[in-house]
């Protein structure tokens, strides 16, 4: 009995160091675009933009428990409705727009292309910091590109932050995500931008159907994240 | 819980209602008076974020339901008690930054500032529901970049339905905010404004507080009635950011626009982002008058 007890202990040991290990991974941090890529005339860029998985919404932060989340579900679904009926993505396709415009600024040849399947499903690439986890090489070829620039849209609408069942604040406007570009010979970063606003809404938050001060600061959000993305590139 | 719902109250807020069904003030009848008297109310713009830090409490899980409800609802209490603390000590502190300006605005009165407007202030005894209530709220911003003005604009239901003011659906017959921003103040405005010089104080609320009153009157007399179309982004610059105000275009001047946003409040953006714009304005005029 003991020999099996003693394997099963080296087991959960096994997997708290490799569960811990991964914790311990240290994020990308932002890297600023590399004009140095730019130096040869003939760089073809392509553009790939992953929308927002669902529409817009209220994002809940902080609602510890599943009875928590319920709850703040609850004080937000009319904000739910509202957004989800008013708010669609043609301001993000605008977001779009401006990273080709920005990119066209650097070079001549900039395209919008379409990822032959999605990130998450790529093969991964163990490299070290400052470089992409997703294998993106055989893209080039694919493609027809040298660097491929991805903007992903990952949250948009609402953002309200509660202590479990209580709100800290009123929902305020947001949007997030992140740009970054990648040399598809190295499958280093040229870029890695994250961007995440939230805007408070002026006054009186609560005020259904139209819910005017949180969709005034949703638009805030969004110009504030042109400008950070202009900035940028 | 649904307590927790709600923003702390602040007095330059007001929910746009217009139940007046078209019978729009005639303008030989139109009259109003300020709400609050006849001094000018300064202040000190600040922050409107009443986002405090999340407070991690442990409820105690064997106080039952009674006893969990209690506990939420104390819970709820000091999280809505510390916003309030935060916008009253945000306000304190943006008062401070403008004190000078404030005791210079004490010089001179609303009436003084209201120009042609001043013939249709109320006198004498009038009810309650035959004058407009004007509560004009100034403020200038802690770097001393811009003064912008919040009027709120008013009419009481007549005195029979006002005795059943609670079990009405809206509190007032017309009820409405006019937001007028300045421009971007030039160096030497700043440093008057910075050391309280009444003269220019006086000069820059008198016109934000004509122009509120123009929209005041044209509103209520009903020259916007028919203004409709679809939201579109306008934006104001400040000193450090563009802030973005979705609305119809109500009216465009060569100083300013005039915006109905989301609220239904009429938002004034100015043109130009230093006062030079009315030289600009009257240069095109001329040139204007020249090519024709």
């Amino acid at each position: 009995m003991k020999p099996l007890f003693a394997k099963f202990k080296y087991f959960v040991v096994a997997i708290l160091a490799i569960t811990l290990t991964a914790c311990g991974s240290t994020p990308q941090t932002t890297v600023a675009l590399s004009t140095n890529v730019f130096a040869n005339p003939d760089l073809k860029v392509g553009v790939a933009y992953i929308e927002p998985a669902s529409q817009a919404t209220t994002h809940i932060y902080g609602a510890g428990c599943l009875l928590c989340y319920g709850v703040a579900s609850a004080l937000t679904a009319q904000l739910d409705t509202h957004l989800k009926s008013n708010i669609d993505h043609s301001e993000l396709e605008n977001i779009k727009n401006l990273v080709v415009e920005r990119y066209k600024l650097k070079t001549k040849n900039v395209s919008l292309v379409e990822l032959p399947v999605p990130v998450n499903k790529m093969k991964k690439f163990k490299g070290e910091l400052g470089f992409a986890n997703k294998d993106f090489r055989s893209l080039k070829e694919k493609l027809d590109i040298d660097v491929l620039v991805v903007l992903e849209i990952t949250e948009h609408g609402a953002f309200r932050s509660f202590s479990n069942y209580i709100p800290n604040g009123d929902p305020q406007g947001h949007i997030s995500g992140l740009v970054y570009g990648i040399d598809l010979k190295t499958n280093a970063y040229v870029q890695y931008m994250k961007f995440s606003e939230t805007i408070q809404p002026s006054g009186e938050w609560d005020e259904p159907p139209t819910f005017p001060s949180v969709t005034t600061s949703y638009y805030q959000a969004l110009e504030n994240t042109k400008q950070t993305i202009t900035e940028a590139i | 819980m649904m307590g927790c719902q709600s923003t702390p109250y602040r007095d330059d807020y007001a929910k746009h209602t217009n139940q007046l069904r078209g019978n729009y003030i005639q303008p030989d009848q139109y009259q109003f008076k300020f709400a609050a008297g006849k001094e000018i109310d300064l202040r000190g713009a600040y922050s409107s974020n009443t986002d405090t830090a999340a407070t991690p409490v442990m409820y105690h899980g064997g106080a039952g339901l009674v006893g969990l409800a209690l506990q939420v609802g104390i819970h709820s209490a000091m999280v809505q008690s510390g916003r309030e603390g935060q916008l009253s000590e945000q306000q304190q502190q943006a008062n401070e930054s403008i004190s000078a300006a404030i005791n210079a605005s004490k010089s001179f009165s609303l009436t003084d500032i209201a120009g042609d407007h001043a013939s249709d202030i109320a006198e004498g005894d009038f009810t309650p529901e035959s004058v407009i209530h004007v509560k004009p709220i100034f403020f200038g911003q802690t770097d001393h970049s811009k003064l912008s003005l919040k009027t709120l604009v008013w009419i009481e239901w007549p005195e029979k339905l006002r005795k059943k003011k609670k079990k009405l659906k809206h509190a007032y017959l017309y009820s409405n905010l006019i937001h007028v921003h300045s421009n971007l103040l030039s160096e030497e405005q700043r440093q008057q404004f910075q050391s309280g010089d009444s003269d220019a104080l006086k000069q820059q609320l008198q016109s934000m507080l004509q122009t509120s009153l123009d929209i005041a009157k044209a509103e209520l007399t009903g020259q916007y009635k028919d203004i409709k179309g679809a939201s579109k982004t306008f934006f104001l610059k400040e000193s450090d950011n563009k802030k973005v105000i979705r609305g119809v275009l109500v009216e465009e001047t060569c100083n300013h626009q005039v915006v109905k946003n989301l609220h239904q409040w009429f938002v004034v953006l100015p043109k130009g982002q230093t006062s030079t714009v009315g030289n600009e304005c009257a240069l095109a005029h001329s040139q204007v008058g020249s090519d024709a």
